[in-house]
């Protein structure tokens, strides 16, 4: 099977359970372009050859045997050097933590390990997370496949790089305050940043405990939904964790939207947007229209708060987990990385207790303000098009740091309310640059933001482009 | 109403930070600090605690099923 590039991972899938391709032949095929292209676009720190080529032949062998087969068997996976891979080495894009062995496998992971996966490596990631352009200091920037000059999208760079590239076919990513969105709009693919404690978050490497969030990064919604369906079982070790049941997400895939009311807000998200970003929404909007939805005017309440609440969250928390390396270690962290922790220390205690003793009132407020006469919300990813990595880098930090704060505009206050949004590919700018539309909705409602997304690939083929790399 | 300022968590100076770096954090802090000390004065009350947040997620989710 020469054509491997065509398919998502929802078909590399249904081609080894059919026996038209072995799982060696895709790992392989997965393991030489992380190895050439991979590389080229800085998308990897690690590459596991030969126990990637061990585990596709012992599940070739498998299949062989009659056994059965998990919906993820055989299929290259690769994700954000975030999870814990037992017995392999894991940075988090840091100098801090290089040279560390994580001694178990996150349960995501190991989730994947059940569902057939072939876990080939890990991949490329801002500085603990902490940058929505795919920025790293120490390691190099993630280079977007669509132009390199461009940034890729961070924090989970690498894993919007493979999938974008063609290099595996799918990744988990984790989200903060945008970092699956981000780099899933601006290389061109989707990617579903999920409820809060939807997915358990044990053994991943934490960045603000109350925000983080896994979820699936790849081509379609179709893929994400296979990926989550696998990896939101409750984990009941994990106290971060929902005991709320998860589903089969690939069977709410039916295409129909009709009866589905969209929520489209003015106010704030498309304030300052960019012409051609604001013509994708437009056209995105007429064609889930086409698909049976209607559209209702939202809207939004106090922004500035949620986002303040967000700020003061993630930055303590980060602060708390990085105050003994920051202070004995501090020329190992990136100014940029360090200017987003250090308002940390800047907050009382009691603000802290304040900012998430109120996340139950102000999340109920959002629904309640947002969702009153729809079923979802249909806003931008990012309300910029993609910037170049000299405009994110170069220049005095404060201003660096506003520029990249505008990235998160529509993306972070989610973190906070830890509702569920999924960004997905919707056009290209006259600079042959990815644009996107983001849905969002109630907690836990991922069945029907990736149901609303795969009807609406169904229409387009956007997320099915492929970046001019080799 | 101006928010009474609360300590911070560290105080960065001992630890051999530069005003200019506590300046910078500062500055991001304290709008923050004063919008969330003025919604919590008006908004909270005994019955809100931190672990509301995940309570109120998951009932919300049964009610949107029934």
């Amino acid at each position: 099977m020469n054509d491997l590039e065509q398919l998502d991972l929802v078909g590399v899938a249904d081609a080894i359970a059919q026996k038209r391709v072995s799982s060696q032949e895709v790992v392989a095929w997965s393991l030489q372009r992380l190895q050439s292209t991979g590389q080229d676009l800085n998308a990897v720190f690690r590459i596991d050859h030969d126990s990637a080529m061990v585990r596709a032949r012992a599940l070739d062998e498998l299949q062989a045997s009659g056994a059965a087969c998990g919906a993820l068997h055989g299929v290259p996976l690769a994700h954000k050097d975030l999870f814990g891979v037992a017995g392999r080495a894991r940075h988090a894009g840091s100098l801090i933590l290089r040279g560390q062995i994580a001694e178990r496998s996150a349960w995501v992971i190991d989730e994947l390990d059940a569902a057939g996966q072939v876990n080939v490596g890990s991949l490329h990631m801002a500085e603990f997370a902490l940058s929505p352009t795919g920025f790293n200091q120490h390691y190099g920037h993630g280079l977007n496949p669509w132009n390199r000059l461009h940034v890729c999208g961070g924090s989970s760079s690498g894993s919007g790089i493979a999938v974008a590239a063609r290099l595996v076919f799918g990744s988990l990513g984790t989200d903060t305050g945008g970092s699956i969105r981000h780099p899933a709009a601006m290389c061109g693919i989707t990617g579903l940043k999920t409820t809060s404690r939807r997915v358990s978050v044990a053994g991943v490497i934490p960045l603000s405990s109350s925000l983080d969030c896994v979820g699936p990064m790849a081509q379609s919604a179709h893929d994400c939904a296979r990926l989550l369906t696998h990896i939101s079982r409750p984990n009941p070790d994990d106290g971060l964790c929902t005991a709320v049941a998860n589903q089969d997400y690939e069977s709410a895939l039916d295409g129909d939207l009709r009866g589905l009311r969209i929520g489209v807000p003015q106010a704030y998200y498309r304030e300052q947007l960019d012409t051609e970003v604001e013509g994708a929404l437009t056209a995105s909007l007429n064609v889930l229209q086409a698909r049976g939805a209607s559209l209702v005017a939202v809207d939004v309440p106090d922004m500035a708060l949620i986002n303040a609440m967000m700020q003061l969250v993630m930055s303590v928390e980060a602060a708390t987990l990085h105050r003994q390396w920051i202070l004995s270690r501090p020329q190992d962290y990136a100014e940029q990385v360090r200017l987003r922790i250090e308002p940390g220390f800047a907050y009382s205690a009691v603000r802290y207790v304040e900012a998430l003793s109120l996340r139950a009132k102000l999340c109920a407020e959002y629904v309640q303000t947002c969702f009153a006469g729809c079923d979802l919300i249909h806003i931008p990813t990012i309300p910029v098009q993609t910037p170049s990595i000299a405009a994110t880098t170069e220049g005095d930090p404060q201003a660096v740091l506003q520029t990249i704060g505008r990235l998160t505009h529509a993306t972070r206050g989610l973190n906070y309310l830890g509702l569920p949004a999924i960004s997905v590919p919707a056009g290209l700018s006259t600079l042959g640059m990815p644009l996107s539309f983001q849905l969002v909705g109630r907690p836990f409602d991922e069945a029907l933001l990736l149901k609303t997304a795969d009807a609406y690939q169904r229409e387009t083929d956007w997320h099915r482009r492929r970046p001019p790399v080799q | 109403m101006t928010s009474v300022s609360f300590p911070a968590l560290v105080d960065l100076q001992p630890s051999g930070w530069d005003a200019k770096r506590i300046a910078a954090a500062v500055a991001i802090a304290e709008p923050n600090n004063d919008r969330i000390a003025q919604a919590a004065l008006v908004r909270l009350d005994l019955a809100d605690h931190i672990a509301s947040f995940g309570v109120w997620c998951d009932r919300q989710s049964r009610q949107d099923k029934q």
